[in-house]
This record gives structure tokens, sequence and C-alpha cells, in this order.
């Protein structure tokens, strides 16, 4: 079993959640769909592996935050596992954009004091 | 989600997976990489799938639990790969957690568990003692004892009789049931409410309004099938018409009488005694009834002693029979146990022995094995595999091992005790109550794990502290491996000291079985049958047609064909508890201490021919010797010797009772004395049991005697030439022709009643020498695995003993002499043991002492003998091993 840093892996997984839920808001979405959006919308700076999305969403789904059901995808003729925002999600989601939006305001007046100041 | 659903889950994670890397796969060749490289491609964008499975799976929470699952599956593989080791280790366990429970299982029906009554631990039961010996309670005494106690808040006293009771009114088919009498008070004493109708009322106890019986459950349910409306009618009891008045449960056990080892339970009651004459001061010296109190809160048993010892003290001032007379206070749960306690206790403390052989074993075996798990560790400790999860898999090993061995000896003890219960609960009521309690299952499972945790988890402890490259280099010879053979030599050493403990005492008991059944009991026992006969007194009211019914009786089995000689008697060999008192003509006596007292019986002219008892000196009884004749006696050669050491007792004539001028009512002769003149002496026969010794003994007529003595209760003992078993179905015919409203009851030859008299001993012999055998097989295979071990360590030095010119013998010693070490050691620490647990033996014993030498010696060698050939084959293997080949080898 191959390990990972524990520190890096609580934050961005805790990351992680909030992009999927973020995602999630536009509407129903499979695991790959879900990836290529975050991928896409970032520019490819969030370089992920799809595969990461999935322990990431079961998660979710234990939680409660995500439901799940396979149905027919539209363009291709196969089903896909497509996720869905709950309200608890929806709540959810509200609170981790706060604690991020806290937690980049506190790296940022840290990081550059002087533009706060001026 | 639930963890059954994981397979589920993971297969529709598998197709998410799946159908994810296929559109990624697709959307790679639509724009337009070759089909080869899509599908790599779409593996690198998405990761490594095996990872992500671990991690999903961890995401649903069940992981720990996969794991342990993957372990015990792993564990069960391991197992299966070694199936000589997992048999021995689980039969070991099971061996001695199986033999645990079930000795357990016993002991406590027996003598742990608290009885069953509302106020248990408050019942007691109150004897007098004479000489120290409990004697039983006279109702006069107990009387007393209640109006004068401060500790009691009920006493009862009571009696069982065996009775023939009938359901009819018309008194037939009438069988032989143990019938209680007792007071009210015996019921709310114990706690016992009524299922139907009413306890006795307080005049019931008055003779004339006697006639109400209250039902046990069990003869409700057999005889009236629980018929609730069976208030009101009428059984026979010894032809008298009893009402019933209520239906009690079967609450009230049947070692409550112990004291008469009168063992079956009781299956009615009548009100107790309520003939005038039993509370009055004449029968003050009758004792032998029964007597249960209840003691107030907070009192404990020696208060209750101290007051009671107090009021017998001033009884004896009033009263010349409570002289000399003690009383004792027992808890009511002692009675159950009675006189099997030492047996139980002996039985536990080796079958606790037995388990500590298996545990020495079982852990000889498990270091054994991880030693030899050493290298195997060390590799998957080199590959990666943590410290934890190395300890995880040794956890879930032996936690398979102990379901396993917990299991299989859990089945075992069921199996026990189910037997035990169905075996004999005709002599043992006791083991009705037998079964595998939730205590004792508990006990197991705790004992068990712990067993398994403890041995495994220790050497596993040790064992995976391994330094890879060092056991990698080095092989499995290392100096730890050497010190943890040194403590394997120390458990070995235990098991021989254990199991010749085991051995001694063993073999001691079956000596003790081989004195008791094959010493001289002073009568012939085969070919004899014996029965007991009741007369009920309202058609044999005189002692003329007693007389009269014994000689019909007599005369018809005579007649019987393969019959040599017929006796109807009130006693038989090799126990008579019934004792008299008497003096001697010509000997008078002043005091009342100072009476003698002898063990009495009465017979017919036909006693010793038909019990095979030799006549020493005189005549034997004759069919001359009638009711109108003198009176005559025989006495055995124990009563010759204490009471006419220089005298020919011939001619000498006795007195049968206490002597009138000191004590007026005579226990068994009432206000009768008679007069016997002595015609012969018959050789000593057992009269007091099988292990004590032969007691003096007199013997007369019951026609000659007066009614009290020549009663109803008779005994039958019929000599035959053919086999006995064969006679007992035309006894009856011939009885029933007679008088079909006489029972025989208890029919059985004379060899199957010494054989049950020896029952209790004979089974622990038994059980003991399993034990024994089993120790001694777990030494065995300790001894041999130890030096099997040693010899596989040594191969190459063997070999260059052997090259450098050791003659194969001195190869031979060289190994052995290991084993002879260890059994030496062993036996003496063994031998030490015994002769501390010495004591504890000696009253189990008969007729050999507990640090008998041969038994000591024999024991010892035999033991040596056998760990000597455990030693043989390791060292005949070593003795053939080739030089050259055990050279090039390592």
């Amino acid at each position: 079993m191959a390990k990972q840093e524990p520190q890096r892996a609580a934050v961005l997984q805790g990351t992680l959640d909030m992009l999927i839920l973020r995602t999630l808001l536009y509407g129903h979405a499979h695991g790959h769909e879900i990836g290529k959006h975050i991928q896409r919308t970032t520019n490819d700076f969030l370089q992920m592996q799809h595969g990461s999305l999935y322990p990431a969403l079961h998660r979710l789904e234990r939680q409660g935050w995500v439901t799940s059901r396979w149905e027919t995808a539209p363009d291709r003729n196969r089903q896909f596992k497509y996720y869905r925002l709950t309200e608890k999600g929806k709540k959810q989601l509200v609170i981790e954009e706060s604690r991020w939006k806290q937690m980049a305001e506190a790296v940022a007046r840290v990081m550059w004091p002087a533009v706060e100041e001026s | 989600m639930k963890w059954w659903q994981i397979k589920k889950r993971d297969a529709d994670l598998e197709r998410e997976m799946r159908s994810d890397l296929d559109l990624e796969e697709e959307e790679q060749r639509e724009r337009g990489v070759p089909p080869d490289e899509a599908r790599y491609a779409a593996r690198r964008a998405f990761g490594n799938t095996t990872l992500i499975r671990e991690q999903t799976h961890e995401a649903w929470g069940w992981a720990a639990f996969e794991r342990f699952l993957q372990d015990i599956r792993y564990a069960l593989r391991r197992m299966r790969k070694s199936p000589g080791f997992t048999t021995v280790a689980v039969l070991t366990l099971a061996l001695a957690i199986g033999a645990n429970s079930s000795v357990f299982s016993v002991l406590n029906a027996i003598v742990l568990r608290p009885l069953e009554f509302r106020n248990a631990n408050r019942l007691v039961e109150i004897t007098s003692l004479k000489g120290g010996k409990p004697v039983g309670t006279s109702p006069p005494d107990v009387k007393d004892f209640a109006a004068e106690s401060r500790s009691f808040e009920k006493m009862a006293v009571y009696d069982e009789w065996t009775k023939n009771v009938s359901a009819s009114t018309g008194g037939e088919h009438a069988e032989e049931l143990m019938v209680g009498l007792a007071p009210r008070e015996l019921f709310e004493a114990i706690g016992v409410q009524p299922l139907l109708g009413r306890l006795f009322t307080e005049d019931e106890g008055i003779a004339g309004r006697n006639h109400v019986t209250l039902i046990g459950e069990s003869f409700w349910r057999t005889r009236f099938q629980r018929d609730p409306k069976v208030l009101g009618r009428t059984l026979t009891v010894n032809d008298q018409p009893y009402t019933i008045v209520g239906v009690i449960p079967d609450a009230i056990p049947g070692w409550i009488n112990a004291g008469y080892n009168q063992l079956r339970p009781v299956a009615l009651w009548e009100p107790f005694l309520p003939a005038p004459e039993v509370w009055s001061e004449q029968s003050r010296g009758g004792r032998g009834y029964g007597t249960i109190g209840l003691l107030k809160p907070g009192v404990t048993i020696a208060q209750a002693q101290a007051d009671l010892a107090r009021i017998i003290k001033n009884l004896a001032a009033t009263y010349p029979v409570d002289r000399d007379m003690g009383v004792e206070v027992i808890p009511l749960e002692n009675m159950r146990s009675g006189d099997l306690k030492p047996m139980l206790l002996l039985l536990m403390g080796a079958v606790g022995l037995i388990l500590l052989i298996a545990w020495s074993n079982l852990g000889a075996l498990l270091l054994a094995r991880n030693i030899t798990r050493q290298r195997e560790f060390a590799v998957r400790k080199a590959l990666g595999a943590g410290r934890v999860a190395l300890l995880r898999q040794t956890l879930a090993e032996m936690l398979v091992l102990a379901a396993m061995g917990i299991g299989l000896g859990l089945a075992m003890a069921w199996g026990t005790t189910r037997a035990l219960r169905m075996s004999d609960p005709g002599h043992l009521p006791q083991l009705l109550a037998l079964t595998l309690d939730w205590r004792v299952v508990v006990f197991t499972l705790v004992a068990g794990t712990a067993t398994c945790l403890f041995l495994g988890l220790a050497p596993a402890l040790v064992s995976t502290r391994v330094e890879a490259a060092g056991v990698l280099k080095e092989g499995a010879r290392s100096s730890a491996a050497a010190s943890r053979q040194g403590f394997r030599k120390i458990l070995v050493t235990t098991q021989i000291a254990l199991s010749l403990m085991l051995l001694v005492g063993a073999s001691l008991l079956i000596q003790t079985l081989e004195q008791l059944e094959n010493q001289d009991l002073g009568f012939r026992s085969d070919h004899l049958v014996h029965g007991r006969l009741y007369l009920p007194p309202t058609q044999y009211p005189t002692p003329e047609s007693i007389d009269e019914f014994s000689d019909r009786l007599t005369e018809r089995l005579r007649a019987l064909p393969g019959v040599r000689a017929v006796s109807i008697t009130e006693i038989y060999p090799p126990s008579d508890r019934w004792r008299e008192m008497f003096s001697i003509e010509g000997r008078p006596i002043s005091r009342l201490e100072d009476i003698p007292s002898t063990v009495f019986g009465v017979v017919d002219a036909n006693y010793l021919r038909t019990t095979g008892i030799a006549l020493v000196r005189g005549r034997d009884f004759s069919e001359s010797d009638r009711e109108r004749t003198l009176p005559v006696a025989i006495v055995n050669q124990a009563f010759v010797k204490q009471f006419f050491p220089d005298e020919d007792p011939i001619g000498r004539r006795i007195e049968v009772g206490a002597p009138r001028r000191l004590l007026a009512d005579d226990e068994w002769m009432g206000s009768e004395r008679r007069t016997v003149n002595i015609v012969g002496v018959m050789r000593d026969n057992r009269d007091q049991g099988l292990a004590l010794p032969v007691a003096p003994q007199l013997i007369g007529l019951f026609r000659q005697m007066p009614p009290p003595v020549n009663s109803g209760f008779k005994d039958l003992l019929v000599r035959s030439d053919i086999a006995p078993e064969a006679l007992e179905t035309s006894i009856e015919t011939q009885l029933n022709a007679l008088d079909p409203r006489v029972p025989l009851s208890e029919a059985e030859t004379m060899t199957a009643y010494l054989g049950e008299l020896t029952t209790v001993q004979r089974s622990t012999s038994v059980i003991l020498a399993c034990f024994a055998g089993l120790g001694l097989s777990l030494a065995v295979i300790g001894i041999y695995g130890v030096i099997a071990y040693l010899v596989a360590q040594r191969t190459q030095e063997i070999g260059i003993r052997l090259a450098l010119g050791a003659p194969r013998s001195a190869v031979v010693w060289l190994v052995s002499s290991q084993g002879l070490r260890m059994a030496l050691a062993g036996v003496a620490v063994g031998l030490v043991g015994t002769i501390l647990a010495a004591r504890g033996l000696t009253g189990l014993l008969y007729g050999i002492s507990p640090l008998d030498l041969l038994t000591l010696g024999s024991a010892s060698v035999g033991l040596i003998a056998i760990a000597l050939m455990a030693c043989a084959l390791p060292a005949l293997r070593a003795a053939k091993i080739d030089p050259m080949h055990a050279l090039r080898t390592e």
C-alpha cells in the first residue's frame, strides 16, 4: 500500500470535496465528467487523475451530500453512474466555501501584508 | 451500508471505474490517438486502479473489518497447509477445555451452584451428634429447640418413608414410592407454594385428621395427566385412604434427606407423623428424623450452632438421653454435595493438572512453530510488512485456533454432561440438575481465548522482533532459539511431573477400588438376589401374621427351580445401619453412658445358609427355633473378641435393649425387652459398609422378637444355582400369587448392589485413569517434540562426531540422555508434588497408603521408561545419520 503524506492528503481531500460539490451545483454528472470539468475549468492547472475522485465521491455519498444512480448518458448509448447534489450537500458546500474563503484570506494576510496596508 | 453488501458495492465500483476508463479511451481515440496507445493513455489519466479501489473501500468505513476477514482467511489457509499442527493444537485445546468444563459442570451442579430456594442462604439442616457423628433429631428435642432458640424463624421436623401408593381407592396397582412426612412449616421454610389447592393446616398433624396428601408435580403429571380437578380425589397409601388437598412443584430434591441415603425424590407428602407417641417424652431418644431450619436474617451458622448447643446442654440436665449429645447446624447446600465433594475436588484438581499440561504443550507447540516461521516473518518484513501486520496475522491465527478448540471442547462437554445426566440419576439425583451452565460456557470462552492469545502472542512478539538481515543470514540457529529450547525443556519437565501426579493418583484409586471389591466380605455375594418387601400393618397387624406370610413365601420360593436357599430378614450384608443397646447377664451397668451397643438385626433360620456366612462355633438357627421356644442369638467373631475375650460365649444370656432401669424407652424395642441365648458364633462379615472394619454384631430371629422389631419391613434374599437375574421375574410372580398387594421393590443381584456401593470410586478411578492417560500422551508428545527438534538442530554436530569415529551407541546415548534428564527432573518434581498432595488423598483411599512406595516407585519407573521410548525414535534416527550427507547439506 503506497502512502501519502497525511497533511497534504487532508488539505487536498478537503479541497477536492468542495470542488466536486461545486461542480455538481450545475447538475448531475458522472465521475469522468466531474474530473474533466475540474481539469478544464482550472485550465489543466490541477493535474489530477480521475481515479482519485472515486474515494472522494464515495465518501461524499456516505455523508449523504450526494446521491448516485446508474443512468444512460444522452450522447453515448450506455449507462454511467451519475451523482447528484442533495439539499444537505448544498448546505455543506456553503460551509466549505466560507471556510475556504477564510483560509485564503488568512493566508493572503500573512503572505502580502503590504498590499493589505496600502 | 452494511458489511455484507461489500461484495455488491465492490462490483458496482468496478463497473463505475470501467465505464470511466472506457469513456476516456473512446475520447482519446476520437482525438486520433491510435487504439493501443489510447488504452495506456486512459490508464495513465485514471491512475492506479488497485489503490483507488482500496481507498474507496476505506471510504466505506469497513476497511478494518475487511482486513480482519482477510487475516482470518489467511489463517485458515495456513492451518490447512499444516494439518498436523492444527489437529494436535485444536485437539489439545478441545480435550483440555472439554474435560475442564465437564468436571466443572458437575462440580457446579453438586457443590457450587446456589440452591434454587428463595431463602437458600438461610436454610440449614439440624442434626444431633452422638460421639461426633450425625444421628438425626428426635421430635421432642426439636420442639424444645424451636421453643427456646433465638436464631430460627422456622424449624420443621420431617421424615421420609417408602410406602405402597396406588392412585385408585381400591389399592390396586400399588407402587412403592417415596412418601415425605412434613408439617406445613417445612414448605414455608423452603418457600414452596402449591400449584393447586393448599398446604397442610395445623390440625392436620393430629391423628385422625391426617388423611390428606400433597402430591408432587411429576406424580400429578404421570398419574393424573395434570388434571386440574384432581383436588378431592383419594389415593391409597399403605391401604389407607388419603385425600389430595394440593399439588406442589417438585422443588424439594431427593438429596434433602441424604442422612438416610434414600436419594429417591419424594413423590407425595403427608402431614408429619400424627402418632402422639412421637412427641411424647419417651421418644426423646428416638433420633433419626430430619430437621430443616430457617435462620432469622443476619444470624450466622456459628451463632445458631452456639444457640442450639446451649439448649441441648440445658436439656441434658433434665433428660438423661440428651447427655453427651451434640448438635450441628449444617448449611443446606452442604447436604447436596454429601460425600461426593472430596471426589469432585480431587477430579477438579486432576483436570486442572490436565489443563496445565495442555497449556504447556500448546505453548511448546506454538513456540516451535514460531521459531520455524522466523524465516517467513523475516522475508515478509523484508518485503515491507509492518510489525503490526505480522502480529495481527498471528492474532487472527490464534483466534481461529481458539474458536475451533473452544467449539469442539464445548461440544465434548455438552455431550458428556448430557450422557451423565441420562446415565444414572436414580443414584445421584443431584445430577438431574446437571446442565452446561452459561457460567461454564463463559469460563470456557475466556479461559480458551486467553490461553491462545497469551501462548500465541508471547512467542509472536519475540519472533516478530526479528532483524530480517540477521535471520536470513544465519538460518534458524540463533542463540535465541537455543534459549527458547530451554523454555521448552522446562515445559516438558513440568508435564512429566504433572503426569506422574495423575498417574499415582489414578493408580492409588484403582487399587482402592480393587481392595474394596476383592476383599473378603465374609459372605458369598455371587448367585444372590436381594429385594425389599413391605407388609402393610392393616393386612398384617400381628407378628404371627408376618411370620406366617414369611413361612409361606419361603416355601413357595424354595420350590422354584434353581433356588437353593431363601431367607426373609430385616438386615443383609455388607451394611446394616441398625444398632441396638444391650446388657450381658451378670454384668450390671450403673450408668447410661456405659451401656454397650452392637450392630443388630433380626433374620430367619435360613439367613446364614442363604448369605453363605460360615458358622465358627456352636450351632446355626434351626427351623425348630419357633415363637415359643427359647430365644436364641448368634454373634460374630468381633463381638466375641470385644465382649468375651477369654470366655466361651455359647450359652451366655443377653438382654436386647437398654436396661430398663436406666432407659425405659428403647429406640427400637420401646418398652419391650427380650433376653436371648447365644448359641453360635458366625464368621466376621462386613456390617458397616465396604470400607469400615467389622463391628461386633448380634443377630436374632424376628419370630422370637416383640412387635416393634418384627415389623412389616422385610428383606428377601434368594441364593440360586442358576444365573440370579433370571429369577427376579419368577420371584415376583410367586409373591403376586401369594398377595398382590405386596410389591417387590429394588430387586437386584448382590453383585449389582455391591457395584453400586463403589460407583463413585469406580467412576472416579475411570475418569482419573483417562486423565492420567491423556496427561501421559501429552507429555510423550512433548518429549518427542523436543528431542526430535534437538536432533534436527544438531545434525551437523552429530555428523562430525560420527565422522570422527564416535560409535553409534554413543550417539543414541547422547540424544536419549537429554530425554532422560528431563524425565528424571520431572519425576523428582512430581514426587515432591505427590507428597504434598498426599494428605488430601488419604480420606479417599482404602487399604492403601497415599505414599505407597510400590505405587510411587512403579509409576516413576514406568514414566521414565515411557519417556525413554519417546526418545528412542529420534535417537535411532540420529544414529543413522550419514556423516557425509549431514556435513554437505548445511
